[in-house]
């Protein structure tokens, strides 16, 4: 509170002005109409969560199949969706949305501004991506669970090897999760570029916002591919379309450029968020600025802008030309630099700072472990004769989790540990946090370490089973028994949660004494997060805080500050919107389009209908009206 | 009224017009997404045209070259109402603006129209071959623009005539032409790569 501290004798006036205009929408049907970017950027986070226990409980069916040799607990067609749901699942409704989530809910407040700037758009693009989610799990329930791996290849997912809707719902799940990312990626972008404190120019701004920046313009340039792809795939499904078909001149090569052009992007989509994340924590836990902020910087970008040329790496069994793949293969070791530079700046920030050590402290020491052995078999992946070697194997499945669990998953949970008061107003236990990390590092390293052997000895990807005679079974029942520790620190993380939001004590604002403007909002943040919205005058303003606050909005309207993009001048005012149910109408919509056409096309006819109107009422001057240009145009 | 202890923004405008809004933002990045979009089609089209021996399988012919010209050139016509209507929301003159989105909508309207007539004449099919599907699908998603694009431009008009209209609605308009102008720009590439290449050849 040190902004309201400041302020003078009409601060209780404006403050239950303030309360008033930004009051959250109560009941059912507020549930619907709620705008509020800290209510839906929680939802966002724990609908991810709720996908992430349903991937994982996946996981330990399929680790339970594989467990002995000749297993009859699944059968084959099980096991096929059990793994396409399970894919799916972690890399569309789990990792991209949960990165997106976290930066929707804390770039408003480490900006230091009362709102995104499209808040009805942020909430439609919950509601579509909630529907795609839905879709996929009733899917799965009445037996019609994708079933082609979460790459779709073609021309097993094509009607011909495919009938039936399944590969229908993995293309339209694909579509409503594509649309939720992108709409986020314009808020965020939007959203950091126009509505920062003034003073808090580019140079200043923290290194998780970079991180959500740089990820939000690669969502807006890679979605775009898959969309295309899951597009065309279900034109060919459904209306007769010839693009992947051979016969008729089409080319099941072209799938999977269009798909890898975007799904390796979408890595570092995952990989990146958790860098500014891990940057947030070294910081505070190091307590001193970071190292190098400026090459920290340029990193994320070269490693965004690298990200866009590797696609090829998946595609090496396809019998490329081999001068595109020595380029390809250059290209993903080269990317290696960037990553590297990031870790060094890290380890001497942690190196001559005071070490504050917390969970998510360890998290970050974990993530660097295991990061670093994700990445050196990446450079491994990157050299084509060993791809030959290992492709399709278990190889592969150890270094994607390697890098992605290891990458992504350590540091969001070192994030959530960090930012955890900021998001429910209570602390975690420690106690229970190491056992977290402990049971996770430990049963992390027993299930995916002992696959890189399998891989290297010869077990194919998703098989589901093997014969004794192949020698396989030791090792996986390592593995098995590894994602049950996995399993239990999951359990773990979700006891201390449910323990520390039934607590009574409140979290105090700012538990790290960490330098970002999140941590002078209130735990939780009030709607309005600031009550008099904070200047900035250094990389860190809670350590170098600016005596300046910000007066002169209307406290009777959702007003921000708009500033300018480089230096953050302040420039005008801009009028966000109240609770409205429209964004919920138009993700219904949406909805009807995109599962109608999934049975005809008049689906997609009757969800633009509906679009339309939607789209009438979201537009609709609402009251209550201000700023009327001429009472009678 | 400015003290040390206080930034006072109070004397700053509602709204504001181009770059400074956060509206035009997001404009351009819908732009950027949708033109992703657009180049992804052209270089599927550019990839099968490597897998036929002859290419195209079946011309569109010279009447569907005209049709695509013709919409290119109501389009291009279309751009200038769509401008005038900007200048006319930078002087808040309404009734101008309504006027010349009138105009706009007429001409965007008579380019759909003449996109139906040019779809329904193709002589192949999407489910032909390759060609036809690539085809197709680069016209029927500039048509989805096409129509998006009419939507917006007849939901505006509606405001226009009978209000009430908001001080923040004058950069909805402005925004809602620079959207107008990617829709008849995405259009001249796609034509010229649609029929120079499927009719007269490189």
């Amino acid at each position: 509170m040190t902004a309201a501290a400041r302020s003078g004798a009409p601060r209780i006036e404006s403050r239950a002005t303030l309360e008033e205009t930004w009051k959250l929408a109560s009941g059912v049907w507020g549930w619907f109409t709620e705008v509020s970017h800290l209510v839906i950027a929680r939802r966002v986070i724990i609908t991810t969560f709720v996908f992430f226990l349903l991937a994982g409980l996946e996981a330990l069916l399929m680790r339970w199949q594989l467990a002995r040799p000749s297993s009859q607990l699944i059968g084959p067609d099980l096991y096929n969706q059990l793994f396409t749901t399970h894919g799916t699942t972690m890399m569309f409704l789990f990792a991209v949305p949960v990165m997106q989530g976290m930066g929707l809910y804390l770039v408003p407040l480490m900006i230091g501004t009362r709102s995104l700037a499209f808040p009805r758009l942020n909430a439609y693009s919950y509601y579509v991506y909630l529907t795609g989610g839905v879709l996929l799990y009733a899917a799965l329930l009445v037996n019609t669970g994708p079933d082609t791996g979460w790459f779709a290849y073609v021309p097993l997912s094509s009607s011909e090897f495919a009938p039936g809707k399944r590969v229908d719902v993995w293309a339209q799940v694909v579509t409503f999760t594509e649309l939720a990312a992108l709409a986020n990626a314009v808020n965020l972008i939007v959203t950091i570029f126009k509505l920062r404190a003034p003073g808090m120019g580019l140079q200043r701004l923290p290194l998780f916002v970079w991180a959500m920046l740089v990820t939000a313009f690669m969502v807006i340039f890679a979605m775009p591919a898959v969309m295309v792809a899951s597009s065309c795939l279900a034109m060919d499904r459904l209306v007769g379309t010839h693009f992947f078909n051979p016969v008729e001149g089409g080319d099941p090569l072209l799938w999977q450029h269009l798909f890898w052009f975007f799904g390796h992007p979408e890595v570092y989509m995952i990989f990146i968020p958790a860098l500014g994340m891990v940057s947030s924590i070294v910081v505070s836990s190091a307590r001193r600025p970071i190292f190098a902020y400026t090459a920290m910087v340029l990193s994320l970008i070269a490693t965004a802008f690298m990200g866009f040329g590797l696609w090829v790496h998946h595609m090496f069994a396809t019998g490329l030309p081999q001068i595109g793949q020595s380029f390809f293969t250059a290209a993903s070791i080269v990317i290696a630099i960037p990553s590297g530079v990031q870790l060094f700046c890290w380890i001497a920030t942690l190196a001559t700072g005071k070490l504050r050590v917390t969970p998510a402290a360890l998290f970050i020491l974990g993530f660097i472990t295991i990061f670093v052995l994700g990445g050196l078999t990446g450079v491994m992946l990157a050299s084509v004769p060993i791809d030959l070697q290992v492709h399709d194997t278990y190889f592969v499945v150890a270094h994607l989790h390697y890098v992605l669990i290891g990458g992504a998953v350590f540091p969001l949970f070192g994030g959530l540990h960090h930012w955890f008061s900021k998001f429910t107003g209570k602390l975690l236990s420690e106690k229970l946090g190491y056992w977290t990390f402990g049971l996770l590092f430990v049963g992390f390293n027993l299930t995916f370490f002992p696959m890189h052997v399998l891989g290297l000895h010869g077990m194919t990807r998703r098989i589901y089973t093997y014969g004794a005679h192949t020698g396989f079974g030791q090792l996986n029942l390592v593995a098995s028994i590894g994602a049950v520790v996995l399993g239990l620190g999951v359990a773990a993380f979700l006891l201390n949660v449910l323990r520390s939001v039934r607590r009574k004590q409140r979290a105090p604002e700012d538990p790290w004494q960490a330098p970002t403007l999140e941590w002078s909002a209130a735990s939780p943040p009030e709607p309005f997060c600031f009550e008099q919205l904070p200047t900035v005058r250094s990389r860190y303003p809670r350590w170098e805080p600016s005596p300046r606050v910000v007066t002169g909005l209307h406290p009777d309207r959702r007003e921000l500050l708009v500033t300018s993009v480089l230096d953050a001048v302040p420039d005008h005012r801009f009028t966000v919107p109240h609770p409205s149910p429209w964004p919920a109408a138009l993700a219904l919509a949406t909805a009807v389009a995109f599962v109608g056409v999934i049975f005809s096309p008049w689906g997609l006819v009757a969800g633009a209908v509906l679009a339309t109107a939607a789209l009438c009422g979201w537009f609709w001057p609402a009251p209550p009206i201000k700023d009327l240009l001429d009472p009678s145009p | 009224m400015t003290d040390s202890a206080t930034l006072d923004v109070s004397h700053l405008p509602t709204y504001a017009f181009g770059r400074r809004d956060p509206r035009w933002a997001a404009v351009i990045l819908l732009m950027a997404i949708e033109g992703s979009v657009f180049g992804l089609m052209l270089f599927t089209y550019f990839y099968v045209r490597t897998r036929l021996e002859v290419w195209p399988p079946t011309s569109p012919g010279t009447r569907e070259l005209l049709f695509g010209g013709a919409i290119a050139l109501v389009l291009l016509a279309s751009v200038v109402p769509a401008h005038l209507v900007n200048r006319a929301v930078y002087s808040a003159d309404l009734a101008r603006a309504k006027r010349w989105l009138t105009l706009c909508t007429c001409l965007s309207l008579l380019a759909l129209l003449l996109r139906g007539l040019e779809l329904s004449h193709l002589p192949f099919r999407w489910d032909s071959n390759v060609y036809g599907s690539v085809f197709w699908g680069v016209l029927c998603l500039h048509t989805m623009h096409l129509i998006a694009g009419n939507v917006e431009n007849m939901l505006f008009l509606v405001p226009l005539r009978r209000g009430p209209i908001e001080k923040k609605h004058l950069v909805d308009l402005e925004v809602n032409s620079i959207y107008w102008y990617f829709v008849v720009l995405s259009w001249v590439p796609l034509y010229l790569v649609l029929y120079l290449d499927g009719v007269i050849g490189w």
